[in-house]
């Protein structure tokens, strides 16, 4: 009954929250109608104003709107920039707006002819920003949000979204994937959760996504990244890691718009690792057996099968090529707007075997029936299909397969597994692992005007999302076998909203006023089996042992329902002050616990504005201080892990189809996870609008995070979902936007943004520290990240150099002739005390073994206890710089990445050192710096015939690297054609491009590529060995007709 | 204007009102606790799952637990880790020492003898549900009996955790073993006498386990109790010559030897994980046959079960064997063994877990040690005869030691590869008197062993090191690293 009540209640509460603030709207709404009336009726003709508008560069600008202040009189200037007004005697001042230049006012002073230069708004501070259920002018924007426009977008050549805003926007981090249709990992001032989702919303055109692959980067507007929790709030309880809106193209006003683009581009290997060949193999096996004599593999030198000297990364890699091709038209009348687009993508991938290819296309149409009523659409579809190559099997077995292992027959088919070491080569080629996708989304939106300036928006938005896999082995490679599966994903949402925006006076109110509902359904089927009656058909009626455990449907369901607000009021632009709030539920928490709150409310004060800062304004053109602080929330987790339950069909005892308990231990009370960010921002413009900077300090809080906690295996269960203990992020991060040079011949653009975070955890369950796989050590007071494992000093010389004081000062062994003296010498004097020696596993370290750092000091054994934390996988900064140069027709333009002091396991690395079977090959560097001999200096350990030392443990220093990189990320030269003489050719625009990605990397590790993507917040920065970074030269055309 | 509001904000009321069954989304292809333990229909299929999670025992560890570490195997292929296992250098990170997969079945067992009482009413039969309930006693106790041989004490959980921090500390081995022994008790009294699947634990398989216990603890008054009560079921006969013994370990279901096995079936449980450790034709096995075994088993002159074991022509005396075919059908047509073993996935294996012969060998074993050594020879024979060799005489043996080596010896080529003979060595005392002089011979060939003294705490297993990481109450073995 009581929880009935506080239900009740709460529901009650929050619904006067919303009707007062309906009525404060419409209370406020009555006096500017008035205002309005009494100036238009003390207009009366005096006198006409001619003039003409021009660029700072000279140019006649057709378009400029001129509006009387303080009335609706207004015109704009015709094709040559000229123009004509009659304004009433009342009046004294002229603003001449025109999008992309600073508004100019301008006093008449009794003048009949006034002429005007407009100069480019850098800052456009008059451009729009959409933020959750409407926009905002930039210049009254309070809170920290970046912003990526279409053209800086098109000086990349990117396939996806995640390459188009890489590096552009300070705080937010972008780890790109490598292979064809790969996808990326994006981080927003850090990680801020253990266990929920850790990707930022998407909402395209307004709707959610989590799969904006189906986005052509060609097709965006712009892009804006909302950062802090007073923007983000609006969307609640999924906006905890930050929310990135993208906003697609939509047509101009005059005649329809033709755009075609294509571009080629070549990729190649970017880095080649130094791996073993034939002749460090035998190296190897002569280290590992210790003897003299030739090991039994190469002891027929007759053989082909062991006798080969591949070069495994070069049969695996070539030079791909990549075709994008985009076609859209676009146009605009009073009544209709639309834009429609086609884009194709086929992409090579650099290794044999592996490609993606891509279809987008887009509708969007807004259709003004009436003056009150709009209507609108946003239609895009998607398809892609690729053949994946499966890292493990190529490109792990390409490192670790002996070179001397021979990968095709004398006759040039395939060899197959040898030695326990699969062919890569043939699996690339044979392996099927074919991924299909089709989406289709749908939104539909009406608005009406209620008043001018009320308005009642509702929508919605279907999705639909296929894709399908299919997987086949061949008998060649340890098949035959394979299976198929698809799931087929559905979403809908139903949002109604009131938007209320009002200018009277000195004063600007806008309001938002709505509700959502959302729905996800995901089914999935899968058939899975052995032995095909065919190999040339691969459906599932070709398999002919279909396993029972693998052959399923299934579905899952996850709801969301939520109500939200928010009020911005400002006082000529000079005192602003936006507040929202969000209370969400969600079908994923304990019925208890499935509603949670957000707000948020952010203030900013255009100091510039004021008086007593006159003074600046030869300088400074704008200049805006910002606070904000909001709550979000972070609802990512799996469905159903409140409830109780029991699984089936993978558990067969006897023909009966089992009923087993599900591993995770259900949590009636699970909740909201909450994150509680504080924002202090800057924004200035000054010398003229040649610079701007914007700098934010930030700090956020998550509370209650969500987090899969192990369970001892002795409970039957392996974890159990939990909202414990808290993580504070804090950084500081800025921008900087600059005009060196801008004339009618010249421009040079140069922006820079840089971003610092640091996170610490606050509190954990219980206080307890979080081991994850035994890598990673979360401790309170401690960061995520945190390396955990052991230290490697280095490799003992002789088995004398394992003596030890008894505070653990290492000895030095006297040698006289090669002969150990039974002396030791400590710091260079002789030692005379006990001598202690470490031992692992039980057995006494030597020579060639690893020297581990003795951490705990208290015993001689080197075991879990000597674990330490070793190192950050998280970022010191991130930084992007952007430079652009135009001449005329000639445009250059590169940008530059920055990831900063992070620390990355080389696993792969590791996985094939671990000197755990005898085919295992390491690298060159591993093999010619064995420790062999007593006396060897070296680094690494040698290479045993059996692993009881365990020297290559997991994790230890030896694998861990700096993960630091300065990458130029692309260079791109642009030729535009003179419009004059574009004319000739019967094209509106041409512009021809060459350009460069991923040209230099400058960084210290050792793999092939730094950039990796980040990983579980628990376990970031392992590279288990990916798919290898490539180097790419590309040409293109755009024609606009 | 203000209506228009109202209106508005009508249908936002009526949703706010429908929101807590909007947000009420329950599980479509799972079942939620509340809807299960209703039916007999729920009590076979739970039960079948706790049998599912016992098979994933048995594919994973049946060869490390039981085998890997007596002189039956050494390691071969190219993995070092089997080394770990043959050669005495057990570590805490092995795979194979995870006693997880055990705690998984305990688990589904405790539900079930939680859940099963509380059903009645409608059509279910008392006996049935008596019968499955004695299967997850009978269940538990052997799962915690094979923990207690492995690990010595272990944490001891009759009840299904709900207690998110509840961190188990271990349970003195005796108390365990004790419980062992209640449930056995327990079963025994539930169990419908007339189940007579071998693929369940019915009174046979019950009555097997409580010899093995008491074997076990030393009690052999009690043990030869329990093969009284197994041989007076009448019920198993061993089998009697070389194509029977062969179809017994194929289809446990077709002979009257089998007591419990296991059930496997590759459409719904996959390929046995037996195989990738002992002879499939895509791994190289990591555990192949001694040597000294191929050289012992090759002076049984007769012995049928040898050529059915593994290739005795490929065989070498240096080399030992490479694939133990002892799981695999004869070829259909040649009625010989199979020139080639399946690949891994292709591999249906149904291991006894209790038969006759291994049952008759501990009656045996007691006898012996009870100094009743006609009993003894005569049990031995019986055995020996069936499978063609000849008998042995009382005169052939000086002490109840000596007659003990030829029980273990018998039960070593009876049960190979089938989980008994490091269990044997543990039980008799015999580890460090079989295996040392084996380790020598390794350690000449330059491997690094470490040799057994006297109570080796070695011969316990380590406790797995993820384990010890989730569950910071756990002590490790002695002398092994956390």
């Amino acid at each position: 009954m009581k929880r009935k009540f506080t239900q009740w209640s709460s529901k009650v509460t929050f619904g006067l929250i919303l009707y007062s603030l309906c009525f404060s709207v419409n209370a406020l709404s009555n006096e500017p109608d008035a205002n309005k009336l009494n100036k238009e009726k003390s207009v009366s003709i005096e006198a006409t104003i001619t003039g003409k508008v021009v660029s700072d560069t000279g140019e006649e600008l057709p378009g400029v709107s001129i509006v009387v202040q303080g009335t609706t009189i207004g015109t704009i200037t015709n094709v040559n920039g000229a123009y004509s007004i009659e304004v009433p005697d009342a009046s004294d001042t002229l603003v001449f707006s025109f999008v992309g230049y600073v508004t100019e006012v301008v006093a008449i002073s009794n003048r009949s002819e006034i002429n005007v230069t407009l100069s480019p708004d850098i800052t456009q501070l008059s451009e729009l920003v959409v933020v959750g259920y409407g926009t905002q002018k930039k210049r009254d924007v309070t809170g920290a949000i970046s912003s990526v426009d279409a053209e800086s977008i098109a000086e990349r050549q990117p396939t996806n979204v995640f390459e188009a805003i890489q590096g552009q926007a300070a705080g937010v981090q972008i780890n790109t994937d490598t292979r064809p249709g790969g996808d990326a990992t994006i981080r927003i001032r850090g990680t801020s959760t253990i266990g929920g989702g850790v990707d930022p919303l998407f909402i395209v055109d307004g709707v959610p996504m989590s799969n904006i692959n189906t986005v052509n980067p060609n097709d965006i507007q712009s892009v804006e990244i909302l950062k802090d929790a007073a923007s983000a709030a609006i969307y609640g309880s999924r906006s905890a890691n930050g929310v990135v809106i993208i906003t697609t193209k939509k047509g101009v006003e005059g005649k329809p718009k033709i755009d075609v683009r294509y571009n080629t581009m070549f990729s190649t290997l970017s880095y080649k690792l130094p791996q073993a060949t034939a002749d460090d193999r035998r190296i190897f096996d002569r280290k590992r057996t210790s003897s003299s004599d030739l090991p039994s593999l190469n002891a027929d030198s007759l053989n082909p099968s062991y006798n080969a000297d591949n070069d495994l990364q070069s049969m695996l890699t070539r030079t791909a090529r990549r075709h994008q091709v985009d076609f859209s038209v676009s146009g605009a009348s009073d009544k209709l707007n639309y834009y429609t687009s086609i884009g194709y993508l086929d992409d090579e991938g650099i290794i044999i075997n592996s490609w993606a290819k891509l279809i987008r296309a887009r509708i969007n149409i807004d259709y003004k029936a009436s003056k009150r009523f709009t209507y609108g659409n946003r239609i895009s579809f998607s398809h892609e299909t690729e053949n994946r190559i499966n890292e493990g099997r190529v490109l792990e077995q390409a490192m670790q397969r002996p070179p001397t292992f021979q990968v095709y027959f004398p006759d040039g088919s395939f060899a197959p597994t040898l030695g326990g070491r699969r062919n890569p080569v043939a699996f690339a080629v044979l392996q099927k692992n074919e991924y299909k996708d089709y989406s289709a989304n749908v939104y539909n939106y009406i608005s009406f005007k209620i008043t001018d300036d009320l308005k009642l928006t509702s929508d919605f938005n279907i999705r639909g999302r296929y894709n399908e896999h299919l997987s086949f082995t061949p008998a060649l490679i340890e098949g035959p076998e394979g299976g198929y599966d698809n799931a087929f994903d559905t979403y809908w949402m139903q949002q109604n909203y009131l938007n209320y925006d009002k200018e009277f006076g000195n004063h600007t109110i806008n309001a938002v006023l709505g509700m959502s509902a959302e729905k996800w359904v995901d089914r999935n089927m899968q058939i899975e089996g052995e032995n095909y009656v065919t190999e040339s058909v691969l459906t599932t009626n070709a398999i002919q042992d279909k396993s029972l455990a693998d052959i399923y449907n299934n579905e899952v369901r996850h709801t969301l329902a939520g109500f939200f607000g928010r009020l911005g009021y400002n006082f000529k632009g000079k005192y602003i002050l936006n507040a929202t709030v969000r209370r969400d539920g969600s079908s994923r928490f304990g019925s208890e616990n499935r509603w949670g709150t957000y707000p948020s409310a952010s203030v900013g004060w255009r100091f510039n504005d004021e008086s007593f800062m006159s003074w600046t304004n030869s300088f400074l053109q704008d200049g805006k201080l910002r606070a904000s602080y909001g709550e979000t929330g972070n609802e990512r987790i799996d469905d159903y892990l409140a409830l109780e339950r029991y699984q089936f069909g993978t558990n067969y005892y006897n023909g009966v189809s089992g009923i087993v308990p599900v591993d995770v231990l259900s949590n009636d009370e699970l909740s909201w996870e909450t994150t509680k960010q504080m924002d202090i921002g800057m924004d200035l413009t000054f010398l003229n609008n040649r610079v701007s900077f914007v700098a934010d300090y930030y700090r956020k809080t998550t509370e209650n995070l969500l987090y899969r906690a192990p369970l001892p295996s002795e409970t039957g269960y392996s974890e159990t979902p939990v909202n414990i203990g808290t993580i504070e992020n804090e950084g500081f991060e800025f921008m900087i936007n600059t005009f060196p040079v801008r004339n009618s011949e010249i421009t040079w653009n140069l922006s820079y943004n840089m971003a610092f975070n640091n996170d610490k955890v606050k509190e954990l369950y219980k206080g307890l520290p979080i081991i994850e796989d035994g890598r990673w050590f979360v401790e309170e007071g401690g960061r995520l990240g945190n390396f955990y494992g052991w230290q490697a000093l280095g490799v003992y010389q002789y088995d004398e150099s394992n003596a030890w004081t008894a505070d653990w000062k290492q000895l030095d062994p006297v040698f006289i002739e090669g002969a150990f003296t039974g002396q030791y010498l400590l710091n260079g004097q002789p030692y005379t005390g006990d001598v202690h020696q470490l031992e692992t596993e039980g057995e006494v370290s030597g020579g060639g073994d690893m020297i581990w750092l003795n951490a705990n000091g208290e015993d001689n054994e080197i075991n879990e206890e000597d674990k330490i934390i070793l190192a950050n996988a998280q970022p010191k900064f991130t930084a992007g710089l952007y430079n652009q140069v135009s001449y005329k027709g000639f445009s250059l333009s590169f940008n530059i990445y920055v990831q900063w002091g992070n620390t990355i396991y080389n696993r792969g690395r590791r996985n094939q050192s671990t000197f755990n079977g005898t085919n295992l090959t390491p690298d060159k560097y591993i093999i010619r710096n064995a420790w062999e001999n007593p006396g060897d200096v070296t680094n690494v350990p040698r290479i045993p015939d059996a692993s009881n030392m365990d020297n290559m443990r997991e994790l230890n220093t030896l694998f861990l690297e700096d993960g630091s990189f300065i990458r130029l990320r692309n260079v791109k030269l642009t030729y535009n054609l003179d419009p004059s003489l574009a004319e000739k050719f019967r094209v509106k625009g041409l512009n021809v491009y060459v350009y460069g990605n991923n040209l230099v990397t400058w960084t210290n590790y050792l793999w092939y590529d730094p950039e990796i993507p980040m990983g579980n917040p628990l376990s970031m920065g392992q590279d288990n060995g990916r798919y290898p970074r490539s180097r790419q030269i590309g040409a293109g055309i755009n024609v606009n007709f | 204007m203000k209506k228009i509001l109202y209106i508005g904000l009508i249908p936002l009321i009526l949703l706010t009102s429908s929101c807590e069954d909007f947000l009420d989304e329950q599980p479509v292809s799972e079942l939620s606790a509340d809807k299960f333990w209703k039916s007999e229909g729920d009590i076979r299929a739970g039960i079948a799952g706790m049998y599912d999670g016992f098979q994933g025992v048995v594919s994973g560890t049946h060869i490390e637990w039981g085998g890997a570490r007596s002189d039956n195997w050494t390691h071969g292929g190219t993995s070092t880790e089997a080394t770990d296992f043959t050669n005495n250098s057990l570590q805490s990170g092995l795979d194979e020492v995870d006693w997880s997969q055990l705690y998984t079945t305990i688990h589904r067992a405790n539900l079930a003898i939680k859940y099963l009482p509380t059903i009645t009413g409608g059509d279910i039969s008392e006996t049935n549900k008596n019968n499955y309930l004695a299967q997850a006693y009978a269940m538990r106790a052997y799962c915690y009996f094979l923990g207690a041989k492995i690990w010595g004490d272990v944490p001891l959980i009759l009840q299904p955790i709900s207690d998110r921090d509840f961190k188990p500390t271990r349970t003195a081995v005796d108390v365990v073993l004790d419980s062992v022994i209640v449930d056995l008790d327990k079963a025994l009294e539930l169990v419908n006498p007339d189940n007579d699947n071998v693929f369940e634990i019915n009174i046979g398989g019950i009555l097997a386990m409580q010899t093995d216990v008491y074997m076990w603890q030393h009690d052999y008054q009690k043990a030869i109790e329990a093969t009284d009560k197994l041989i007076d079921l009448g019920r198993y006969d061993l089998a009697e010559n070389a194509s029977d013994w062969k179809e017994m370990l194929i289809d446990p279901n077709t002979s009257n030897e089998p007591i419990w096995a296991i059930y496997w079936l590759i459409l719904e449980d996959g390929g046995s994980g037996i195989a990738d450790k002992i002879g499939s034709s895509d791994h190289t096995s990591p555990f192949i046959i001694d040597p000294n075994l191929v050289v012992k088993w090759s002076q049984q002159k007769g012995d049928y079960r040898r050529g059915l074991t593994y290739d005795t022509l490929a065989a070498q005396s240096d080399d030992g064997a490479q694939d133990t075919w002892k799981y695999y059908p004869l070829d259909p047509v040649s009625k010989e063994p199979g020139q080639s073993v399946p690949k891994g996935d292709f591999a249906e294996i149904r291991p006894c877990i209790y038969r006759l012969a291994d049952i008759l060998l501990l009656r045996a074993e007691a006898f012996n040690q009870l100094s009743n050594e006609p009993g003894a020879v005569t049990l031995l024979n019986e055995v020996r005869v069936a499978r063609g060799l000849d008998g042995v005489e009382e005169d052939d043996f000086n002490t109840i030691e000596e007659l003990e080596t030829a029980i273990l010896d018998e039960r070593q080529f009876e049960l190979f590869a089938e989980g008994k003979r490091w269990f044997d060595l543990r039980r008799t005392g015999r580890v460090a008197e079989v295996m040392n002089p084996l380790l020598d011979k390794r350690a000449v060939s330059g491997e690094t062993v470490t040799k057994f003294i006297e109570n080796d705490p070695r011969f316990l297993f380590p406790i797995f090191e993820e384990v010890l990481i989730a569950n910071p109450k756990l002590e490790q073995n002695v002398p092994y690293s956390r």
